[in-house]
């Protein structure tokens, strides 16, 4: 697989989870219609609502991972230091130069996200910075630079604004439905309505762990297929390698980070908490990281 | 007239290939290129630092006279290479004697005494260290970018269209064997 193969899937891709989410929204909306009897009166707002919110979340999607991460545009002034690194990887990847965020967050992580590498940032974590040297630096900024360049960023950007707001409204659906005003004739709306009721109830509890799935099934591959990049870029795999240790062996949550925005970070920002037995494989968002280290190490 | 209309469609299909193929080299030749005139814009950077930083380090410090004259020399003899349009192994060749030259001065600078006394240096050596990385760095893209259009034009069948063409394999910019250690400084 070369590298314009996979910026290929990941363009297709883009455009196929946008489809599934205006898909998924406008049947949610349609069996809610259902069961309450509105017509179309939820169909259409959720169709017209889904498809801005889908277009938008194309051309924003940087910005809101960035808003709800809290992070800070930094001037080239207040850190040359670490524009020099980051301009100077991207000269050995022939990218244009990423805008660069940081988290005021002692947690040691770094995502990428934006559409394309025009429109690129890079986000670090204040806690990274601190604590790793220059070297591991690089080869962090490399894996991101990586995943620029394959475009995963437009992706798992569009991914984790869609998943976001696919859980954001199943959970505030579910909740109208406990907290609904009894009406005195739905008793007498009979067999069918229970029916609708129950899909209502499954659609709605389904819907985020669907979305859920889909988005831990795309981003276990990446992250070893950037790792590989990444060390193509700095020749030094072994600062990748004690970066990932580094990290990982840290012990402090990442405040800034939420379910959605989790499979960005460089290492799953939710420490201490992995998910024991049978789903473990499936909800792991990243590979195990003795695994990333020990091929890095082999290299 | 099935047969008109086969050899129509095998000779489209063949003129199609060649049109395709020939659009991939020429596209992989000028990623080459580009990536070339990006080292060239890096070292003219440094001719550029150098003469500042040998006046600089002269005032500064009372280093060996002889690794000043050797520097420039070097700078005058990787000008005059480039504008003389030398092979590339040749100029690799200056070059990398330029960037160990910079080690040497680099080393020997930063273990002189009361270094930190002399802002001016301090600033020339660290501009000089930026520029190394990105000369290895703009090597490097540029080195990826000959060994994808080097096998492009070598691989089967399309190298006959290479061949016939005139695409001929790019050099390599040769990359000084100590220069993985530099990368290694600490921040």
């Amino acid at each position: 697989m070369t590298i314009y193969t996979q910026i290929d899937e990941n363009k297709n891709k883009s455009l196929l989870i946008m489809v599934i989410f205006v898909a998924l929204i406008s049947l949610l909306a349609f069996v809610f219609d259902k069961v309450g009897g509105f017509g179309y009166g939820l169909l259409l707002p959720a169709l017209a609502f889904s498809t801005v919110s889908a277009v938008g979340g194309y051309f924003y999607s940087d910005k809101i991972v960035l808003a709800i991460s809290g992070a800070k545009l930094v001037a080239e002034k207040n850190n040359p230091e670490l524009y020099r690194l980051v301009e100077n990887i991207c000269i050995a990847a022939g990218l244009p130069k990423p805008k660069i965020y940081t988290i005021d967050d002692s947690a040691p992580n770094a995502f990428a996200t934006g559409r394309d590498p025009n429109h690129a940032s890079i986000c670090f974590t204040t806690g990274i910075l601190s604590k790793l040297n220059r070297l591991e630096l690089e080869g962090v900024v490399a894996h991101e630079l990586s995943h620029i360049k394959n475009y995963d960023i437009r992706f798992m950007s569009i991914v984790t604004v869609m998943v976001g707001m696919v859980t954001l409204l199943s959970d505030w659906y579910l909740r109208s439905f406990w907290y609904r005003p009894r009406r005195r004739d739905e008793k007498e709306s009979g067999n069918i309505g229970v029916v609708m009721l129950i899909i209502a109830i499954v659609l709605a509890v389904i819907s985020p762990v669907f979305a859920m799935l889909v988005q831990l099934a795309i981003s276990r591959k990446r992250e070893l297929l950037a790792d590989a990049s990444g060390v193509l870029l700095t020749r030094y795999p072994e600062g990748l390698a004690s970066a990932l240790e580094k990290i990982a062996s840290d012990k402090e949550p990442l405040e800034a980070a939420n379910r959605a925005t989790a499979p960005l970070y460089i290492v799953n920002p939710f420490k201490g908490e992995p998910f024991k037995g049978f789903l473990t494989s499936l909800l792991n968002t990243h590979p195990p990281v003795g695994e990333r280290i020990s091929i890095l190490r082999s290299m | 007239m099935s047969y008109l209309v086969i050899l129509v469609v095998l000779i489209a299909v063949v003129i199609l290939y060649v049109l395709g193929t020939y659009n991939l080299f020429v596209t992989a030749k000028v990623r080459v290129q580009q990536s070339f005139r990006d080292i060239d814009i890096q070292l003219k950077k440094r001719y550029d630092l150098l003469p500042d930083l040998v006046e600089t380090a002269k005032k500064a410090t009372s280093l060996d006279e002889k690794i000043f004259t050797e520097v420039t020399r070097l700078r005058s003899d990787a000008i005059e290479a480039k504008e003389a349009g030398a092979p590339l192994s040749q100029r690799a060749d200056v070059e990398n004697k330029l960037s160990g030259m910079m080690r040497d001065i680099k080393v020997a600078v930063e273990a002189y005494p009361d270094i930190k006394s002399h802002g001016e240096l301090l600033d020339l050596m660290s501009k000089v260290s930026d520029i190394e990385e990105k000369i290895a760095y703009s090597r490097q893209f540029y080195n990826s970018n000959v060994a994808d259009y080097n096998t492009k034009i070598k691989l089967f069948p399309a190298m006959i269209i290479a061949s016939n063409m005139g695409f001929k394999g790019e050099e390599f910019f040769a990359a000084p064997e100590e220069e993985k250690k530099d990368i290694k400084v600490s921040f």
